[in-house]
């Protein structure tokens, strides 16, 4: 039997301190998509919520796990981002 | 095993060597880009902008390349490919189809690109889009200082040996590795490796490239400073308490700093002006000098201080990372009235100047969101506002410190909220549509540069002088002109003064002194702005104003300071009202029935709210206008502004008169 896939939620409803890792930003309009890619948020990221809220703070690390700069995100932008929600 | 896509390969080429050369300098924000140019050129540098564009473009002259070689500064963007005007602006200049105004349309010699060594992973898709171009290319690593204290270790000799390319470790800060990075600079090469083309295989191939660049290395240690700090500075009411505690301590040092040099300079001025009262004969000349010349730009750069000293502090601030943190705070605020925090520099700039403002919004990424900015920016009190308000609440207030300073922070909230008001029926309105949702870096606390910051001071201060000197020296020519001509005869009441003051021998001063206040009262009132006065005096008068009054508004027209001394030379023959007696002649001054007093309290409370709400600043139009890249924004704003300051400054005045206040 197949391991069941992680469930998907929006960015913004991760707790505090959560982890998730980008799945897609197809929601976003194509303008947006791609000011948040060139922000390091775009498919296969690992991001991490800061603070919850409108805007809410996003600690993006990119792919390779490497050092990480943060991002103040609009909420119409973070419900907009699927993440599944890594294990702490 | 990398599952990146294979990159594809391009063709060695001979290391270049050009001389002079012209170098484009491309980076993410906060990378530490101008820091860098700072520090390569310092004061040898010039600005200037992009043709059909207000963005600004500094070109710098540095020291250790080829003389006559050229570093310009490309807006800082986070991707070549957005459908942004900044990035607009860097793919134009790097394809070689725009320079900075006044320079040769060519593709750069070379490309430096700043990268931030504590945020490699980002940077790198930007290093990838600027090697498609195929231009020889350079890249910084700037900041190792600060990725050596965070635990960031990643090796610059991957970069080098798999695109072709020089990495430069470096420190723009310290100075570290700037003579290798110049010295880089003057035999870049093309790079032998293209990432793929598509946006996908372009992330791929970063982190890849930064795998192989961190490999054998730690894991960063997570930034617990940062952590802790935007704990209390983004927290809804902690960062809202810290936010008016940073911003009270900025406007106290402002105004408290700059009131040295602004008294130094009004002394500076004023002998100036006595100076040329001696040398040159009375006459028109001298009444042009003195009068126009020397009081036009004197009244223009006594607020040097204050805009260089602004400049200077949100430069600090903005290095820190606070500002912003700052933006993150104030976007709830301004965002129900369809500003968002980007807007915040400009609002919080305004209150020192306009001019500064305004020229600021254009860090606001979106067009409506940025006009909606340049609206509301002159709402904010500015400091050619202070005189007004000094005059009108310590003539309502007489004895009261207190109420005196409650009208005063009243005015500045009446601002505030006006501007916030328009900004919102001009989002609902004319700016109808969505506002760009908030997505905003927040880069790493760090020490500022006070190099940096003074030269920003420095580049403000000059712009400044350029752009608003020029124009509000015209503008006081012109005023002057309106004021002073035609010359008429002295009145017989003044001539028969100064018959008895001949008479009186030793004791004549103060017949003389009686006299020229006289004739001043009666040239005013026959010269040109006078009888512009009398015109115009039945459209304010429903506001509770004379024909002096009127005379004030309009004289001030142009810039608001100078009404409180056209008041003062109407009533006392005198600018100067801070002089013993004339502030009291200024307070008792009557109509010409001689009966009825001019500054009435109601006719103080209508002024207030006029002088708060009225575009009563050419230089601002002239900028907005330049700004917006269009005239019909500036006219709208004076219309919006005028309108509504009239509207709001009859009902004062109608209400208060209703209510028998006199």
């Amino acid at each position: 039997m197949q391991p069941e896939a992680p469930a998907s939620v929006t960015l913004a409803s991760l707790l505090p301190g959560q982890s998730g890792l980008v799945r897609d930003t197809d929601a976003l309009s194509p303008g947006d998509a791609a000011y948040l890619r060139a922000l390091g948020i775009r498919p296969r990221s690992r991001v991490r919520l800061c603070r919850q809220g409108g805007p809410c703070i996003v600690e993006v690390g990119c792919g390779c796990g490497g050092p990480c700069c943060r991002v103040a995100l609009s909420r119409h932008l973070a419900v907009h981002i699927i993440v599944e929600p890594m294990p702490a | 095993m990398s599952d990146a896509p294979a990159p594809t390969a391009l063709p060695a080429e001979p290391a270049r060597e050009v001389r002079p050369i012209r170098v484009a300098i491309l980076g993410n924000p906060n990378t530490g880009k101008t820091t860098l140019f700072n520090r390569l050129c310092g004061v040898r540098h010039k600005t200037s902008n992009f043709p059909g564009t207000t963005q600004e473009a500094r070109i710098g002259f540095p020291r250790g390349l080829p003389e006559g070689s050229e570093l310009i500064d490309l807006p800082g963007i986070y991707s070549l490919e957005l459908d942004q005007s900044e990035a607009a602006i860097c793919r134009d200049v790097l394809a070689g189809q725009l320079a900075p105004r006044g320079e040769s349309v060519e593709a750069p010699d070379a490309v430096l690109v700043v990268t931030d060594a504590t945020n490699m992973p980002r940077n790198l898709m930007l290093v990838g889009e600027a090697i498609r171009r195929c231009l020889p290319t350079v890249i910084a690593i700037n900041m190792v200082d600060a990725s050596r204290r965070k635990g960031i270790h990643a090796d610059e000799g991957v970069l080098t040996a798999r695109l072709g390319v020089e990495a430069v470790p470096c420190s723009a800060r310290t100075g570290e590795g700037l003579d290798a990075l110049l010295a880089a600079l003057t035999r870049a090469r093309i790079p032998t490796e293209s990432p793929p083309p598509s946006e996908d295989g372009l992330a791929l191939w970063a982190d890849d490239l930064y795998a192989r660049m961190a490999a054998g290395y730690d894991q960063p240690r997570p930034d617990t400073f940062t952590d802790r700090l935007d704990r209390a500075f983004t927290h809804p009411l902690l960062g809202l308490g810290a936010f008016v505690g940073v911003m009270a301590g900025l406007f106290f040092v402002i105004f408290s700093l700059a009131a040295y040099p602004m008294g130094w300079i009004e002394s500076i001025f004023s002998r100036l002006g006595g100076l040329v009262g001696a040398v040159l004969p009375p006459g028109a000349i001298h009444d042009l000098v003195a009068d126009g010349v020397v009081a036009g730009i004197g009244a223009t750069v006594v607020f040097l201080p204050q805009i260089c000293l602004l400049f200077f502090l949100i430069s600090l601030l903005e290095d820190t990372g606070y500002l912003a943190r700052a933006a993150f705070v104030m976007d709830r605020v301004l965002r129900p009235f369809g500003l968002n925090g980007h807007a915040f520099v400009p609002l919080l700039s305004s209150h020192a100047c306009a001019l500064p403002g305004i020229i600021a919004a254009r860090a606001v990424p979106d067009r409506r969101d940025r006009l909606a900015t340049m609206l509301t920016a002159p709402f904010m009190s500015c400091t050619a506002r202070i005189p007004v308000y000094v005059l009108l609440t310590v003539l309502l207030f007489r004895d009261s410190p207190l109420l005196q300073a409650l009208a005063f922070t009243a005015c500045y909230a009446l601002g505030i909220a006006a501007g916030l008001l328009s900004a919102l029926v001009a989002r609902r309105t004319i700016l109808r549509g969505p506002s760009r949702p908030m997505a905003l870096e927040l880069p790493s606390y760090r020490l500022p540069s006070l190099r940096t910051a003074l030269l920003a001071a420095w580049d403000r201060g000059l712009v400044f002088l350029k752009k608003a000197g020029t124009i509000i020296l015209a503008i006081s020519i012109v005023l002057w002109w309106l004021g002073a001509y035609p010359g008429t005869e002295p009145p017989p009441e003044a001539v028969e003064i100064r018959e008895r003051a001949e008479a009186a021998g030793a004791d004549a001063d103060a017949l003389l002194a009686e006299a020229d206040a006289i004739e001043s009262r009666h040239a005013t009132r026959r010269s040109f702005l006078g009888r512009m006065g009398e015109a115009a005096e039945p459209v304010f008068r429903p506001l509770g104003y004379d024909r002096q009054l009127t005379v004030g508004v309009l004289a001030s027209f142009a810039a608001r300071e100078v009404f409180v001394a056209t008041m003062a030379i109407q009533i006392a023959g005198r600018d100067d009202v801070e002089e013993s007696g004339v502030f009291e002649a200024v307070a008792t001054a009557t109509r010409d029935d001689g009966r009825t007093p001019i500054f009435t309290r109601a006719t103080c409370w209508s002024l207030l709210v006029y002088y708060v709400l009225a575009m009563q600043c050419l230089p601002t139009l002239a900028v907005t206008a330049k700004e917006s890249g269009h005239w019909k924004w500036a006219l709208l704003q004076l219309g919006w502004m005028w309108g509504l300051a009239y509207a709001s400054a009859l009902v004062v005045f109608q209400s208060l008169r209703a209510a028998g206040v006199a």
